[in-house]
């Protein structure tokens, strides 16, 4: 009986202990560093979504999964978390960023989407947009994972589709393979293919895919011919190139310890509409990139993936005390917080900044001074990689391409600090409930739109269907009728909302919702001799400095307000007349100087005179009593 | 900043106190300080009016006078500006007070310096002066009009020993010479220069006020020979 009870106990402390042993999480080889400098060779085996081996001879070929390849060394499901992909996630959006911003020119709407919570951005839901229908539009410059991989995420209605399509898992090659042959753009022509699943083989550089997972029926299967009814149509299909696998059947990777520049590129390049400059060969590129830096030499992360941003007030923020070492000021002036300095980090310079009021560090924030185009007295457009779909073949490569956005824009952070901002005003129909505004989908108002312009045959459709204000009452009065329980339909354009007064007349007024959204802008940095008060302090205190009074143009479908425009002081809670009064005070800088200095002069020479005669006089007094 | 905030928000309190504290000893000096801001304004308006019937020295008497207060004026003005942004909001000054801070200063300097050459021959120390510090060394009591003229007198080329470097702080942050910590070291020195000398000013414009008895209605009495 003893033995028995004996080898009980023995059984359960097995289980128990192996349960404990398999509970623990092996760091993966690929996650802990032996110290070598050296960069590993990623010679790999390739496998598909459902962990099998890829084999040339398969049939039919299957693409590879980055998540099953590249989770065989690394941690997948604590990279899946990094902020490329955690969006949707519960966790702190940081400072405000470039949104997604959804444009439908026939239904006159240009909308900022985000999956985080930033202020003034709508979730992509709300403009009836699917998880599926956000990757079909904007998943062509995502790096997969978040919501192209989350169950969660997946609307019933798409479940067939998302058979078909895959899903879109973290595309770990969108930033780390340098192999030249590694396309982004291929990557995202294949997303607005809806092919999810094959988006990352297709971009790889070694293999070709083709067909459309979108043209493909809802009963389509991976292991199935094309049925009948869709014998016209392609199905996906991976071809590998053999030449890059071995023997042993692995392909080998280009996985540099430090990704190039360009590998961030594609999904961060802006281009600036600067007249001045119609050539790309006669911009400049960012002083950080022309000294041979790269992104992640500041923009870095661990393990994680949570990139350090590198603004001020992330350490806080995100709760990163690290964070705070590679802000600018972390490089170039050090962090007193740190116990070892810091400062001068890959030979960063220290600023002298001479004769620049302190006030100035505590209400600018670094890139004001240094970041973005230099400001002229009218902004700029500019095209962005999220925006305007960069590097898509096909995409629109017209300057005015839509969504217009205005960039340098001097607006006030959430610290009270000025940086330059991208602006873009948002335009879209919406039901008003109380000071709720509930988006209206492209898909219901663009019948509405093209119904009311259908009556006029002079109309000539630009980027715009500019719309009239009978045009926008009618628009308004036929989404009342649609749905009257919905609330009181509006239309939010060009900075104002415009609803149906009671007289049934159009009423315009302000409203939170049609401010515009803003953005801070970090980059291209630009040379010192290039900053602004390189010149002296008028570069921004003059009458006409667009510092404070640089013309902002508000795009616009409605014809009241198309391209009209505001002062840059609109942006920076400051009264024109007193920026303007300031600014004026400085014509009178150079007399004030030399007024002081003869001022000085004076009342130092009577002090001295007296001094010295007051000197003279105690001499005399000495002299006389020693006499 | 808070450090500078701190003390300057105790030193203004400590002043103003003994200010209080000097008038409640002094009893009915409420009424005494009214009454000779209101002459001074009196005797300035007329001096005003009657300016072309004056003779060349009266002429010279009036605009010191005038001189005077103006200077006085100009200088609590960037006091109020300089210093309640600092004391109050525990910030820097900007906007609106800055503007008027800055568009005052250059007159400010215009009349400190007027002041010092039509006032620094009369306020110069004498002999009488020198007799009187050795008498105080041998604890002898001092007259009071003898003690309130040489506070003045101390008090004048204080004023005018602190505003040396409360201009110079300035100028040189004018200039593209001082990086950040420059700057910031000049900003300082300015404000605490600009504490003393407030300091010292307001107690030679109380004891002007509360103090000199006027055979006439002239503001300041004539305390030299």
């Amino acid at each position: 009986m003893k033995t028995m009870t004996n080898t009980c106990i023995f059984a359960l402390f097995l289980m128990l202990s192996g349960g404990l042993v398999s509970a623990q999480t092996p760091e993966n080889i690929g996650d802990v560093a032996d110290g070598n400098r050296s960069v590993p060779v990623h010679l790999i085996k390739l496998y598909d979504e459902f962990d099998h081996v890829i084999k040339l001879d398969d049939r039919p070929v299957m693409p590879f999964s980055a998540r099953q390849t590249c989770r065989k060394c690394h941690d997948y499901e604590k990279i899946r978390h990094g902020w490329h992909f955690n969006a949707a996630d519960s966790g702190d959006a940081g400072r405000r960023g470039e949104p997604w911003i959804l444009v439908d020119r026939q239904a006159a709407i240009q909308i900022p989407l985000s999956y985080r919570r930033w202020t003034g951005t709508y979730p992509p839901a709300s403009v009836g947009l699917s998880t599926l229908g956000f990757l079909k539009t904007f998943g062509r410059h995502l790096p997969g994972g978040g919501v192209g991989e989350k169950e969660g995420a997946q609307e019933l209605s798409d479940y067939m589709r998302w058979q078909v399509s895959g899903t879109l898992d973290v595309n770990c090659q969108s930033c780390h393979n340098a192999d030249p042959g590694q396309s982004p753009a291929e990557y995202g022509v294949q997303v607005l293919r809806q092919n999810f699943r094959w988006a990352a083989t297709a971009s790889s550089g070694f293999s070709t895919v083709q067909g459309s997972a979108g043209e493909m029926p809802d009963n389509f299967d991976l292991y199935s011919a094309v049925p009948p009814e869709q014998s016209n149509s392609l199905p996906p299909t991976v071809t590998y190139n053999a030449s890059r696998f071995d023997v042993a059947g692995r392909v080998l990777f280009n996985v540099p310890r430090k990704m190039p520049s360009t590998q961030c590129s594609f999904c961060h390049s802006s281009k600036v509409i600067d007249p001045s400059r119609p050539e790309r060969w006669q911009g400049e590129e960012d002083v950080h990139s022309a000294a041979g830096m790269t992104c992640v030499d500041c923009h870095r992360n661990g393990l994680d993936h949570l990139m350090v941003r590198g603004y001020e007030g992330e350490a806080e923020t995100a709760g990163r005390p690290v964070a705070a070492l590679f802000t600018c000021r972390g490089c170039h002036m050090g962090s007193i917080d740190a116990p070892v300095p810091v400062e001068g980090r890959r030979g960063a310079p220290r600023p002298l900044h001479l004769g620049i009021p302190p006030v100035h560090f505590d209400k600018l924030a670094c890139a004001a001074c240094h970041s973005g185009p230099w400001p002229t007295a009218n902004t700029h457009r500019v095209k962005t990689s999220k925006a305007h779909a960069l590097g898509i073949p096909k995409s629109d490569k017209a300057d005015d391409a839509l969504p217009q956005i205005a960039t340098p824009v001097f607006a006030r952070l959430q610290d009270g600090t000025f940086a330059p901002h991208d602006a873009f005003w948002p335009a879209f129909w919406a039901y008003q409930r109380q000071n709720d505004l509930a988006p209206v989908a492209p898909d219901r108002v663009r019948p509405l739109v093209k119904g009311v312009l259908g009556r006029d045959t002079t109309r000539v459709i630009g980027r715009w269907p500019v719309l009239r204000e009978p045009e926008i009452l009618e628009i308004l009065r036929q989404l009342g009728l649609e749905d009257s329980t919905a609330g009181n339909p509006v239309y939010v354009s060009g900075g104002g909302l415009y609803a149906i007064s009671t007289g049934g007349m159009l009423a315009w007024r302000e409203d939170g919702a049609a401010k515009p959204y803003l953005w801070p802008i970090a980059h291209d940095v630009r040379p010192r001799a290039q900053s602004l008060g390189v010149r002296g302090c008028t570069d921004c205190h003059a009458t006409d400095a667009p510092f404070h009074f640089g013309v902002v143009t508000i795009a616009s479908p409605y014809v009241v307000n198309p391209d009209s425009t505001t002062r840059m002081t609109e942006y920076q809670d400051k009264s024109a007349v007193s920026a303007w009064v300031f600014s004026m005070s400085f014509l009178f800088r150079p007399g004030l100087k030399v007024l002081l200095i003869l001022c000085f002069v004076l009342i130092a020479s009577v002090v001295l005179i007296s001094a010295l005669r007051g000197l003279a006089h105690i001499i005399r007094t000495l002299a006389a009593e020693e006499e | 900043m808070t450090v500078f905030r701190i003390l300057s928000g105790l030193a203004i309190a400590a002043l103003l106190c003994a200010i209080a504290y000097d008038l409640r000893r002094r009893g009915d000096s409420w009424s005494r300080l009214k009454q000779s801001l209101h002459d001074q304004a009196k005797h300035a308006a007329r001096v005003w009016r009657q300016r072309k019937s004056h003779g060349r020295k009266s002429t010279l008497d009036n605009l010191r006078r005038i001189v005077y207060v103006v200077a006085a004026v100009f200088f609590l003005l960037l006091a109020l500006t300089g210093f309640s942004p600092i004391l109050f909001l525990g910030g820097h000054l900007s906007g609106v007070l800055l503007i008027i801070h800055v568009t005052i200063a250059p007159l400010f300097a215009l009349s400190l310096s007027a002041l010092a050459l039509l006032w620094a021959h009369r306020l110069r120390f004498d002999e009488g002066d020198w007799r009187f510090v050795l008498g105080l060394g041998r604890r002898r009591s001092p007259g009071k009009e003898m003690l309130v003229g040489l506070a003045l007198k101390v008090g004048f080329w204080l004023v005018l020993f602190l505003s040396l470097p409360l201009m110079l702080t300035v100028i040189l942050g004018l200039f593209p010479l001082f990086g950040t910590e420059g700057e910031a070291l000049l900003i300082k020195g300015h404000g605490y220069s600009a504490l003393l000398l407030m300091l010292v000013a307001v107690a030679e414009m109380y004891l002007t006020i509360a103090y000199v008895h006027h055979s006439t209605e002239h503001p300041v009495k004539e305390v030299g020979p």
